[in-house]
């Protein structure tokens, strides 16, 4: 199990994911598969859904999503960075 | 010179854009060499790469190249092209560059220039309408002189009335006036507009329509007196009077409805003498009575819908029938064929007042599936000018019935994917899920009504709060997988269990 806390328009959620195709977000588990088509687009089929995702990477762990027409700037980190960066 | 086997050899596109690119395609269907003019600003856009040829006519200003009349004429004599496309925007409805074009030998397509003159001043267009028993809105037929007067002709008609712009358009030189207290303010501000939009300060009342849809009819005449409508297109989805969505047919129009106002528009046309497509809009009330707004003299931006429905290529239409060709299809042939919905792909970001995006576009995938056109300006790499129209892209989806166009197009732009500048698409899963869309009882005030006063944030749905879901999960998993995935020259593969294709 992996735990990331991901930043979006100053809002925090909490991933967790696992090896068996599940992901918790925010205390909630769903299920989550991911495909590459090349370096910058993605399916993810999240729960029944499937979503077409552009993604830019702009610095290491800083990304920009192009999701459905909406555009989302988010910044992932560790549980270790994250409590780093709220002590600092 | 018109070769004989040919419709034409050689057509001048002066337009830029998405409707630069239609009419390089229909040239090429029928076998014509396409010229494209660009700007500086517009040396890499698609349109110049698609034409058959392109050509410099200036800088990146309109008024140096796009509208400069004198040197697009020059430069149609020069690369010996026998006809000039004007698009719509730009010179499109100009009839002294028309009258220009006519006078050198080249041929225009579109309608004359008297047809446009015509047509071009409003309270000209409406006392003409009125002559052919084409109904207008009760209002004056010629422009108001003065306040006083406008006061006496405002109480006759009985407020709420509009005072527009006699040789006006898109909302410009207009205002809504509800009582005599407001009529003085009102009138001076929409002279002062009118005269800085069309240099002219005239202005004419007419009657406030409450809760008006505007329903248009695409026309097409040959030179040979022959005349033709090709139904009506609903664009009551609007911001500040530009439209935004349009669909035909209008599922607000009966059959009875429908053979009155294509009739209307027929007369319209005859009364112009026109030739070539034309549309006549119509604002419509509860009631389902119409009264005529104004002629489009020239292709409309939402020509797609119609020829989803009716399978008639207005583009190569225009063409056909410039070139001398009569019409080769009758009235009772045409029949509405299911439903089509468009929706204009603006850059423009709707949270900071609509204000253009502008830049280079970084990624382009483009929907697909049955039933899904995309009429494009735009590719990977593409600048976005500040200079010009912002619309990137229309998104065109038919459907057997309207719910199957609505659900193919909500699909198509669900994954079509434009980055590097902010786009309005969002902004259409918010109306096309509204339930007066659904229904279809919206009216033109719909979008300023219900839309606006949500901007910014208010109008994001539950299904964006989702969307910031997926996004924060696909973060994770990217920077989970930066670890673990193995990139080499030309593929991508994984060490752990989420799937990995390379199908691009």
């Amino acid at each position: 199990m992996s735990e990331f806390f991901v930043t979006i328009n100053n809002k925090k959620h909490s991933v967790k994911i696992s090896e068996n195709g599940f992901v918790e977000i925010n205390g909630k588990q769903i299920s989550a598969e991911l495909t590459v088509l090349n370096k910058n687009a993605f399916l993810l089929k999240y729960g029944n859904k499937v979503f077409e995702i552009t993604s830019n990477q702009i610095e290491n762990a800083h990304f920009g999503l192009l999701i459905e027409g909406w555009y989302f700037d988010t910044i992932v980190r560790t549980r270790l960075q994250e409590t780093a960066n709220e002590l600092l | 010179m018109l070769n004989s086997n040919k419709l034409f050899n050689k057509i001048l596109i002066t337009n830029r854009g998405e409707i630069a690119v239609r009419i390089i395609k229909a040239c090429r269907e029928l076998g014509i060499v396409s010229a494209a003019i660009y700007s500086e600003a517009d040396k890499n856009s698609l349109h110049v790469r698609t034409a058959d040829e392109a050509h410099l006519i200036g800088k990146p200003p309109a008024n140096e190249s796009y509208l400069n009349k004198q040197k697009i004429i020059e430069l149609a004599k020069k690369i010996n092209a026998d006809a000039i496309h004007p698009g719509y925007g730009f010179l499109s409805e100009n009839s002294d560059f028309i009258e220009m074009v006519e006078k050198s030998g080249l041929v225009f397509i579109g309608p004359s220039s008297k047809s446009v003159k015509m047509m071009g001043q409003k309270t000209a267009a409406r006392r003409l309408m009125k002559y052919h028993n084409v109904p207008i809105v009760p209002g004056t037929i010629k422009p108001v002189k003065s306040i006083e007067d406008g006061k006496i002709i405002a109480s006759e008609i009985g407020y709420p009335i509009m005072i527009k712009a006699s040789a006006g358009g898109g909302g410009k030189g207009m205002r809504k006036v509800f009582s005599e207290d407001e009529f003085e303010s009102s009138f001076q501000r929409a002279q002062n507009e009118a005269l800085k939009a069309f240099e002219n300060p005239e202005v004419y009342i007419e009657k406030l329509i409450q809760q008006p849809k505007h329903i248009e009819v695409q026309i097409l005449a040959d030179k040979h007196g022959n005349y033709r409508h090709l139904f009506e297109r609903e664009c009551s989805v609007q911001r500040r009077h530009q439209k935004v969505i349009e669909e035909a047919p209008s599922i607000f129009v009966d059959e009875s409805t429908r053979n009155k106002i294509t009739a209307a528009a027929i007369n319209a046309a005859k009364a112009c003498e026109y030739f070539n497509a034309g549309t006549i809009e119509f604002l419509m009330d509860k009631n389902k009575n119409f009264y005529f707004l104004e002629m489009n003299t020239r292709l409309q931006v939402e020509h797609p819908v119609t020829e989803l429905i009716t399978g008639i290529d207005i583009v190569k239409q225009q063409i056909k029938i410039a070139a001398g060709y009569k019409i080769d299809f009758a009235q009772d042939e045409l029949k509405i064929n299911g439903h089509a919905i468009e929706c204009r792909i603006y850059a423009e970001d709707v949270d900071n007042n609509f204000v253009p995006s502008t830049g280079k576009i970084t990624h382009h995938r483009l929907p697909s599936g049955p039933g899904i056109r995309v009429d494009r300006g735009i590719d990977l790499m593409s600048e976005v000018p500040i200079y010009y129209d912002p619309m990137l892209a229309k998104v065109s989806a038919w459907g057997q019935i309207r719910n199957e166009a609505l659900e193919r197009i909500k699909t198509a732009l669900s994954v079509y994917q434009i980055g590097g500048v902010i786009t309005n698409i969002p902004v259409f899963n918010w109306v096309l899920n509204q339930e007066v869309f659904l229904d279809g009882s919206f009216d033109i005030n719909f979008l300023d009504e219900q839309f606006l006063p949500l901007v910014p944030d208010k109008w994001k749905d539950q299904a964006s709060i989702q969307l910031e879901e997926v996004a924060a999960v696909l973060s994770a998993l990217l920077k989970k997988s930066s670890t673990e995935f193995v990139t080499t020259k030309n593929t991508i593969s994984c060490n752990n269990k989420w799937r990995c294709s390379d199908d691009e």
